[in-house]
């Protein structure tokens, strides 16, 4: 225990700095991946056979490529040299919107059918009835498994260690390599992770149980 | 894209495949025990459970992966042959997975009507009989589809195990990638975990539609 102390004390600058780095990588993903999915959602339910065969294609792509291939294949892939962060950013970004479109066509979905039609009988366009009726209160809906994801999405941004972004995993496996403490930093940084995830899943319940008295 | 990568990268297949349905299955019989564990009428046990729970989920499973694979030799690198990368791999993700099953367990738990269990026993059952015949069998089916979705993102989160050198696809394909120097090994690794997850999504799917009509 003292000596998980010990490399705490010593390392705590680093490895607050690779949380910091995790946290804002889990932010840019979510800033921009978030929109795509909500894009993808409306996409996917669409009226127009073609359009929605191919939207629901790209989901499937990007929900069945593991998140770690999804980086490797943006970092390597790309033809214009990128820096790690944005190539995380933006890998990460699209496993969010791939992800994200399926919880959010649910809550989509789960504005009755009367309300668009009503919608429409008072003469709205369709796109008026979807930016004011369905996407209000189908995003609402869809508050807390979104808000379950992003937990989730800052966990993943442990693997952007892979492609030599400085977050968490990656200080915490670089100081563990030469000092040979492997035991303590991983300890460390587990412990950390779960202070975020642990707090952030606290706030989404607290969340879910205020949603579920205003439905 | 030669033949070649592709059969370099397909000799990881058995390998993921492998390793998720161990590290499945040893979760999916961890999760009961910690089932109870949670649903116990003693609070100290519960609030046991809930942090294991908690935890286990709040940590990122590389996490988990190098400290199982890495930090016993920091207290006798003779531990290393005893923690090797496929022992390491299948512990992380049995530990993770039963504490996601034992969750997904609770949820079905919740969804078989309450009023079977007083009914079992105005009929004179027994708890373990009440347990095993009539709320268990139902769980079963609620339980499922939750399962089977949770197993195919596990399907894709084997991948990390690549880091510790366990030999599944993405290992492969990151051998391949770092010989010839380019990226077309992980685009036919990203094909091969599509093709993997796309059957048993729908297979999930339509169990998932079978199953609903045959629960009380």
């Amino acid at each position: 225990m003292t000596e998980i102390w010990n490399d705490w004390l010593t390392h705590h600058d680093q490895l607050l700095g690779g949380l910091w780095v995790s946290l804002r990588l889990a932010f840019m993903a979510l800033l921009l991946g978030l929109p795509a999915g909500l894009v993808l959602a409306v996409g996917a339910s669409s009226r127009r056979r073609v359009l929605r065969g191919f939207i629901v294609v790209v989901i499937e792509i990007g929900r069945g490529t593991p998140a770690l291939v999804m980086l490797q294949v943006v970092y390597n892939g790309i033809p214009v040299t990128l820096t790690g962060f944005v190539c995380a950013y933006i890998a990460l970004a699209l496993t969010t919107a791939a992800y994200t479109s399926e919880i959010i066509r649910g809550g989509l979905q789960s504005v009755p059918g009367g309300e668009i039609e009503a919608g429409r009988a008072l003469g709205m366009s369709s796109f008026d009835v979807l930016r004011d009726i369905v996407i209000p209160q189908g995003l609402r809906i869809a508050i807390p498994p979104l808000m379950g994801f992003c937990i989730l999405m800052f966990q993943a941004t442990s693997l952007a260690f892979i492609i030599a972004v400085p977050e968490l995993t990656s200080q915490a496996r670089s100081i563990a390599n030469n000092t040979f403490h492997y035991l303590n930093l991983f300890v460390i940084a587990g412990v950390l992770y779960a202070i975020v995830t642990v707090s952030a899943s606290l706030v989404t319940e607290q969340v879910e149980k205020k949603l579920q008295r205003h439905v | 894209m030669t033949v070649d990568t592709w059969q370099i990268v397909a000799q990881g297949i058995l390998g993921t495949l492998q390793l998720t349905a161990v590290g499945f299955a040893l979760g999916a019989l961890l999760g009961l025990p910690l089932l109870v564990l949670r649903i116990s009428a003693a609070w100290p046990l519960r609030a046991l459970a809930r942090t294991y729970i908690e935890v286990t989920r709040g940590v990122p499973l590389i996490i988990w992966l190098f400290l199982i694979y890495n930090g016993p030799t920091q207290i006798d690198p003779a531990l290393g042959s005893v923690f090797t990368s496929w022992r390491s791999a299948v512990l992380a993700i049995a530990l993770v997975s039963a504490a996601y099953m034992a969750e997904i367990y609770r949820g079905a738990l919740r969804a078989v009507k309450q009023g079977q269990f007083e009914a079992s026993r105005a009929l004179g059952m027994s708890r373990l009989d009440t347990a095993t015949r009539v709320i268990g069998p139902q769980m079963v089916r609620v339980a499922i589809p939750s399962s089977a979705s949770y197993a195919i993102g596990l399907l894709k989160d084997s991948s990390l195990a690549s880091t510790i050198g366990v030999f599944e696809i993405t290992y492969y394909a990151s051998v391949a990638s770092s010989n010839t120097a380019s990226v077309t090994p992980f685009f036919v690794a990203g094909i091969y975990y599509v093709a993997l997850t796309f059957p048993s999504a729908w297979a999930a799917r339509s169990l998932e539609g079978y199953l609903m009509k045959r629960t009380a």
